[in-house]
């Protein structure tokens, strides 16, 4: 007798298990009806207890087809089902991290309520990506899952060219072309050229911000220096920077962003040379030319900043949240990154203000060269697994959380309310204004600066595989920078050798 | 006389029926640690080496098939072939610095006639440490420009070095933590080995005047060797699977001098996105890493 009850009790669970998916209504009809196949058969061999008794190959038989069966329905349980004009569900990856601040959890249930309120058909699945985890990485195991969130925040609009092309980012154009806010001029398009492809749309900006030079005010005075005055030019920033290092208190004049990071300041440093990291031919391929004359003297100057002027770290394994912890907490006078990077909850940990620091663009190798600033920005992209109707909600939830004037205006009054520093260029750009007066701890002369910012940002070459560059760049460019002596000649191999390599690792997409 | 037998019989019956039963039982207990065992563990493991031979469309999968290609690939690619060097190189390191250190302590702790329990606590309690925890203290110690090891260096007149930034130091840099982070562990190991063999060896060897090397050489090794066997075939695995401890130091770096098959299988996933490459390149992993034990492990057996 003792044998037929957990048997007894699996069926019935089975049968529980059934009953509570058929009320989820679940999708996958031919699942149920190969449960209810097994269930039969399995019953009626449990109930035969002679039989039962004589061939236990058959209870064992029957319950591993049974568990079998039985898997795929409580991994389906989970799904939802888009029943076509009844409620839509849409999952949201939103949620605040477990270690997130009080005030964050209150934004997010107040946007969560004006969201149900907004869409009362939607349902939202509320959820978010792991913390710790890369990005880019989760969002691809989610979609292969058929979990990925019905859109996503995350993704730099460099990444979007690359995701284009092996189709991991849904195919908007059908709402992004008839958008009246678009046509009105209200929606930053720094990224469009990135974000669109064959006429196609397949992103809407999120955000954008500016990077060049960081500086931390109260360390640059404690250093002789003043903000009237910042350097302009690579001499000055090489002289000033070697003036203020002092490995005893720990301070240095530049924090230079090392391990993988390393080739994204350098396409800012190429820049402040004159030069550019690719060119784009008339057939649509890429010239390389990071290796010509201005990248080398970029190289170059990195090198000697960290052992002419010694006015850096020499531990180019520094990552990108070191480099930003340096400069919070005042071991670096300026380093590559933006205001927009700070935020205040870190600052508080310093005793510190966002008015403690201010935006300068790139110095450059002269002053005939533009000074210039990188943009970087966020897009929002859709789940390409997403039925029309589904597309057409998520959008609709998009278009209402970032591009409304409502909730531009709930953004305002949160900053305002929470004492906040949001500095972005919001993806509904004509609010620009209005959001960063909003910043009650920005100063007039911070204000100022991000203008100048602006004026001068460049987006990052956005083309197919330009991670790889980044990627390929970092052996080289550390090799550089860790050589002490290293000649012009000996750099320029290096760049030309990375070259070389990328022309024929990607042939379709690069050409001299 | 019958009936006796009869009853015996129904006995005997009644016995391996519950024999049987007691099978049966045994057998659907363990058939849900087998079902999640097959389903998560070897399920994935079959269906990335079916996804191998696919340029992997993430929304439509497996995607095209391009059969032996991405073999191809990475029997061609430079840079995954320098990385096998970097794990060969890694492995090379983990036996010079790492692997004998904990035998020798095990055995002087072994030879200690007091304080045995002292030592080897003190020994293991960084081994309870998050290893995570430890590389990254580790980094600060070898940071070149205000990090404790130059500082120590400087204390007696000698010039700080580049460490982690120098592709001569950078695998020292590497392994030296291990000494603490994982030698605790492996000294408790070989130290439980050690205390299994017979006492009655020693003494006869001191009875006959054999010297420590001897008694070290012809009883103590002899009597460990299955651990010693066991440890080195997990080196091995472990220095083929290398990829945390890099990622957090060194990032591959400097220069892609540490760069392992495993960091770049995984830059080649998350920066590239080419998934199937990258599953290409762990599966090829899991083969040398396979071959190597079991040629190692075949080799000591002949000898034994």
């Amino acid at each position: 007798m003792m044998f037929y009850h957990p048997v007894r009790v699996f069926f019935y669970n089975l049968e529980v298990t059934k009953m509570k998916c058929y009320n989820y209504n679940i999708k996958g009809q031919r699942y149920r009806q190969n449960i209810m196949i097994f269930w039969d058969v399995g019953k009626r061999i449990i109930m035969k207890r002679g039989v039962f008794m004589k061939n236990s190959v058959k209870r064992i038989v029957a319950l591993a087809c049974a568990v079998a069966c039985c898997m795929p329905i409580i991994g389906g349980c989970g799904k939802q089902e888009t029943a076509s004009g009844e409620k839509i569900t849409l999952k949201l990856w939103t949620k605040p991290s477990q270690d997130a601040k009080d005030y964050q959890i209150q934004i997010y249930n107040r946007k969560m309520a004006a969201l149900r309120e907004k869409f009362p058909n939607i349902i939202f699945e509320e959820g978010m990506r792991a913390s710790g985890t890369d990005y880019r990485q989760e969002y691809d195991k989610a979609l292969m899952a058929g979990t990925a969130p019905a859109f996503y925040t995350e993704f730099s609009y460099t990444d979007i060219p690359g995701r284009i092309a092996n189709g991991t980012v849904a195919d908007i154009t059908k709402y992004v072309a008839d958008w009246d806010l678009k046509k009105e001029g209200k929606v930053l398009d720094t990224f469009d050229d990135a974000i669109s492809a064959d006429g196609k749309w397949y992103a809407v900006p999120l955000k954008a911000y500016t990077m060049a030079t960081l500086c931390n005010i109260k360390t640059i005075e404690a250093a002789g220096g003043n903000k009237e005055d910042l350097p302009k030019t690579w001499e000055e920033f090489a002289e000033f920077g070697q003036k203020a290092t002092d490995l005893s208190i720990p301070r240095m004049g530049y924090s230079l962003i090392g391990m993988d990071w390393c080739a994204w300041p350098f396409t800012a440093w190429v820049w402040s040379a004159g030069g550019e990291m690719v060119k784009k031919n008339d057939d649509g391929t890429y010239k390389l030319t990071f290796n010509e004359e201005p990248g080398v003297d970029a190289a170059m100057f990195m090198n000697e900043m960290i052992w002419k002027y010694k006015m850096t770290q020499k531990d180019i394994l520094l990552g990108y949240n070191d480099i930003v912890k340096n400069v919070i907490n005042g071991s670096s006078c300026f380093s590559f990154l933006g205001i927009s990077n700070l935020n205040q909850d870190k600052l508080d940990e310093y005793g510190l203000k966002i008015a403690d620091f201010i935006d300068i663009p790139m110095p450059v190798k002269d002053e005939s060269i533009e000074r210039s600033a990188l943009a970087g920005g966020e897009v929002i992209t859709f789940n390409p697994t997403l039925t029309e109707e589904e597309l057409k909600a998520a959008f609709e939830v998009v278009e209402y959380l970032y591009f409304s004037d409502e909730r531009m205006q709930v953004d305002c009054d949160e900053i305002k309310e929470f004492g906040l520093t949001n500095v972005f260029i919001p993806g509904r750009v004509d609010w620009y204004d209005e959001r960063l007066a909003a910043n009650e701890g920005v100063t007039e002369e911070q204000i100022k600066a991000l203008e100048t910012m602006r004026e001068n940002a460049k987006p990052e070459p956005y083309c197919d595989h330009w991670s790889d560059i980044k990627s390929q760049l970092v052996s080289p460019l550390q090799k550089i920078y860790l050589t002490e002596g290293i000649t012009r000649e000996e750099a320029k191999a290096l760049l030309d050798e990375c070259a070389e390599k990328l022309y024929s690792l990607y042939p379709d997409t690069f050409k001299k | 006389m019958k009936t006796e037998i009869k009853t015996e019989k129904k006995k005997n019956k009644v016995m391996l029926r519950q024999g049987v039963r007691k099978e049966v039982l045994g057998l659907m207990l363990l058939l849900p640690a087998l079902a999640s065992i097959l389903l998560f563990k070897y399920f994935p493991i079959v269906l990335g080496v079916f996804e191998t031979f696919f340029k992997m469309n993430i929304v439509k999968l497996p995607g095209e098939f391009i059969g032996f290609d991405n073999y191809i690939r990475a029997f061609t690619d430079k840079q995954f072939l320098g990385a096998f060097l970097h794990n060969a190189k890694a492995f090379c390191y983990s036996l010079c610095m790492n692997f004998w250190v904990p035998i020798v302590l095990a055995m002087l702790v072994d030879e200690a006639r007091r304080g045995k329990t002292i030592f080897r606590l003190l020994y293991f309690i960084p081994a309870c440490a998050p290893s995570i925890a430890m590389t990254v203290l580790w980094k600060f110690f070898w940071q070149p420009d205000y990090g404790l090891a130059n500082y120590i260096l400087s204390i007696f007149g000698i010039p700080g070095q580049m460490w982690l930034n120098s592709e001569s130091w950078v695998y020292f840099c590497i392994y030296f933590p291990h000494l603490v982070i994982s030698g605790g562990m492996n000294l408790v190991i070989y130290l439980a080995a050690l205390q299994d063999v017979p006492g009655e060896l020693y003494e006869a060897a001191l009875v006959d005047g054999v010297g420590i090397f001897n008694r070290i050489r012809y009883i103590t090794i002899p009597c460990i060797k299955h651990i010693i066997i066991l440890m080195l075939t997990l080196s091995i695995i472990n220095a083929f699977n290398l990829m945390e401890n890099i990622m957090i130091l060194t990032g591959g770096g400097p220069s892609n001098s540490t760069q392992t098959m495993l960091l770049y299988a995984y830059q080649q996933g998350v920066n590239s996105m080419d998934y199937s490459y990258a599953m290409t390149m762990t599966t090829i992993i899991f083969i040398v890493t396979m071959t190597l034990t079991v040629v190692f492990n075949k080799v000591t057996r002949e000898k034994d």
